[in-house]
């Protein structure tokens, strides 16, 4: 049983046989086509994407994608091109793809944006082709049969082609972007799609049976029984929960309005994309590693700043918590100076690495951040990892402090956070409170900190969870130690317990201001929120902290959930 | 006879002239007789032409000049002008 990864696009989960999209071959042809030739395909082509058009119950977003195609296709300076290389001999399928090549070409070298709408311009030169060869359908198998697309690259029109046929359930692309029109369209469908698999054309032929899981980012290739089993048990509950959640909130995303704010962990831009379309009230933890591995040398300062004023500005004007880079444990790049240790989960890692050994890149990825907060208007919190003395706090507030100035309006809109994952963290979590706007309470490795418990380790494993009292305990004493010294601080829950649906009223109950979530579980935790109320989540959570062991609180919650009609997968663990 | 104006304006909305801005900046060109280009930065494109428009790569903030010429430039000017203030305004999305 084969396992690959990519990058979630759409979240959901499908099971089906593969069908394999195949490129055209782009030889060139010998039928002499004249400039007529070249206009005709042109009038098929725009009655196509007409007829499509009106063919869709569509939405705002599709019906914008294919404006702008209908638009290219009437280009002058395009027909111009092709009308010139016609005059020069060249044959016409060979005249568009040169006029085609030279946008495409130009557009590349721009920005992020319009590269990615590269793949709608081919797109279109794609059914021109297609058009001259009488070809435009694309042939999907017709059987019952639920099928999964797998496919080099998908132009916008022809992912509505594919998408409109019933039986295509998922669709896997070897390449594809996370803001192409392609994602878009698949997101606001709800089919279920990952991106960027790499090796899929070497696992997968025709045929074979495929579990495509979009919430935890996994593909089976001919999985065995077990695991089909499991999905057939699950997928009935996800796929009733989605249809409710659709019909509650609509496809285009949510418009929330509830007692804790619910924000989104992002590692990347799909996951930026993903959060924004279901509306998420903010970024709660953006992750900053993704800039600084597999590579030799760290970002410099500007590269950064793009970055984040690219991630900024794309969330404007919500409130975005960006993290110092956290590094630690065993994946280090080679730029940064780590001796290996004994026991590197206590050892350098987080803010004690980039204090001790890499104070330039921590004041270079300060000053980025600050840089892209002024261009932007969104609040910005700069969260500090694994702190466990407060002195960590007050030496990046100085660095901070330096590089704001006197700048008013970004005194007010730049804040400090703290990440609360070390037991001394959540004892001093009062103290902590008098020098930051926020604390983010990281249950991953507060949980293991807590119990004392190496959740890789394979003889103790079992006894992790982030449902023992002990953990829920920790977040308990924040709340309360740090509300009693500053009334207004914010007391932020991220790491995988804020993703998981048994949680929510736990910690809504111990009165935290916002969960973040994995981008995909973001329906499912709105579907939880909106069937709780406040003073049952206070009730339930001080049961909680009473109890005895983690799968207490498991079976208090489930029987609390099973009360109250809330339909959730109850595969704890299976499905954070 | 023969007109030639040249406006100069900032565009303001949040993705510039991109997508279906692009798309109904040149479309409005389109309908009129007189040849309009733009310009930013040396580099120019045809007005009517999308995928030329899309290659200056305009962005918020960006300040274009748009040169009109032949006869029906001054009714041109009304038009774009008009389009533009629809696309800063946020009207086209």
């Amino acid at each position: 049983m084969l396992q690959l990864k990519g990058t979630v696009i759409s979240p959901g989960i499908s099971l089906g046989k593969a069908f394999i999209l195949k490129e055209d071959n782009k030889a060139s042809e010998r039928t002499k086509y004249t400039i007529e030739d070249f206009y005709s395909a042109r009038n098929v082509v725009k009655n196509f994407i007409s007829t499509l058009m009106s063919s869709l119950e569509i939405q705002a977003a599709v019906r914008d994608i294919l404006d702008v195609q209908l638009s290219i296709l009437d280009d002058p300076e395009l027909e111009d091109q092709v009308k010139k290389l016609l005059d020069n001999g060249v044959d016409l399928i060979n005249a568009i793809h040169t006029a085609f090549d030279y946008y495409v070409n130009a557009l590349a070298n721009t920005s992020e944006y319009l590269r990615e709408r590269v793949i709608d311009i081919r797109g279109i030169e794609d059914l021109l082709i297609r058009a001259l060869r009488n070809n435009l359908v694309i042939n999907i198998p017709t059987s019952n049969e639920d099928i999964i697309l797998i496919a080099k690259e998908l132009d916008p029109i022809r992912t509505i082609m594919i998408i409109t046929t019933q039986n295509i359930k998922g669709i896997i692309l070897e390449q594809g972007g996370a803001t192409s029109h392609t994602a878009i369209l698949l997101r606001s469908r709800g089919i279920p799609a990952i991106f960027n698999v790499r090796g899929i054309f070497d696992a997968v032929k025709n045929n074979d049976y495929i579990i495509l899981d979009a919430y935890r980012n996994v593909i089976y290739v001919n999985p065995d029984n077990e695991t089909i089993s499991k999905y057939f048990n699950i997928i009935n509950i996800i796929n009733n929960i989605n249809e409710e959640i659709l019909k509650e909130i609509g496809r285009e995303g949510l418009d929330i309005n509830y007692p804790i704010r619910i924000m989104a962990n992002v590692n990347n831009i799909a996951d930026l994309e993903l959060a924004l379309h279901y509306n998420a009230n903010g970024v709660g933890l953006l992750r900053t590693e993704f800039l600084f591995f597999n590579r030799s040398y760290p970002p410099s300062e500007d590269e950064q700043f793009n970055v984040y004023r690219q991630y900024f500005s794309r969330f404007e004007p919500k409130t975005i918590i960006i993290r110092l880079l956290d590094i630690g444990g065993e994946k280090i790049p080679p730029y940064l100076r780590v001796p290996s240790e004994r026991n590197p989960q206590l050892g350098l890692r987080g803010i004690r690495l980039l204090l001790r050994n890499a104070r330039d890149i921590l004041i270079s990825q300060i000053r980025a951040i600050v840089r892209a907060a002024r261009e932007v208007k969104n609040t910005i919190v700069i969260l500090i990892p694994m702190v466990s003395f407060v002195n960590e706090v007050l030496e990046v507030k100085k660095i901070l402090n330096n590089i704001i100035g006197d700048d008013e309006s970004l005194v007010t809109r730049i804040k400090l956070g703290a990440m609360v994952e070390t037991p001394s963290a959540v004892l001093q979590s009062d103290v902590l409170a008098e020098h930051v706007d926020l604390l983010s309470i990281g249950t991953n490795d507060l949980t293991q900190y807590i119990l004392a418990v190496d959740r890789e380790s394979s003889t103790v494993n079992d006894m992790y969870s982030q449902f023992s009292p002990a953990a829920l305990r920790a977040i308990d004493i924040v709340v309360k130690n740090a509300k009693k010294i500053k009334k207004d601080i914010e007391i932020d829950v991220c790491g995988e317990l804020a993703s998981e649906p048994l949680a929510v009223p736990l910690l809504i109950g111990l009165g935290v201001d916002a969960i973040s979530v994995e981008p995909p579980n973001l329906p499912i935790i709105y579907y939880v929120l909106k069937r709780l109320n406040i003073n049952e989540a206070r009730e339930l959570s001080y049961k909680a902290l009473n109890l005895s062991n983690p799968d207490e609180v498991i079976e208090l919650v489930k029987n609390f959930f099973i009360k109250k009609n809330i339909k959730v997968p109850q595969v704890i663990g299976e499905f954070v | 006879m023969s007109n030639n104006i040249i406006i100069r304006v900032k565009i303001l909305n949040k993705i510039g002239l991109h997508a279906r801005p692009a798309a109904r900046f040149s479309e409005t060109c389109r309908k009129f007789k007189s040849k309009i280009i733009v310009k930013k930065n040396g580099q120019q494109a045809n007005g009517k032409s999308l995928l030329d428009i899309l290659k200056l790569n305009v962005v918020q903030g960006d300040e274009i000049e748009i040169e009109i010429i032949g006869e029906d430039a001054e009714s041109a000017k009304n038009a774009i002008l008009e389009i533009i203030d629809k696309i800063n305004n946020g009207e086209i999305q």
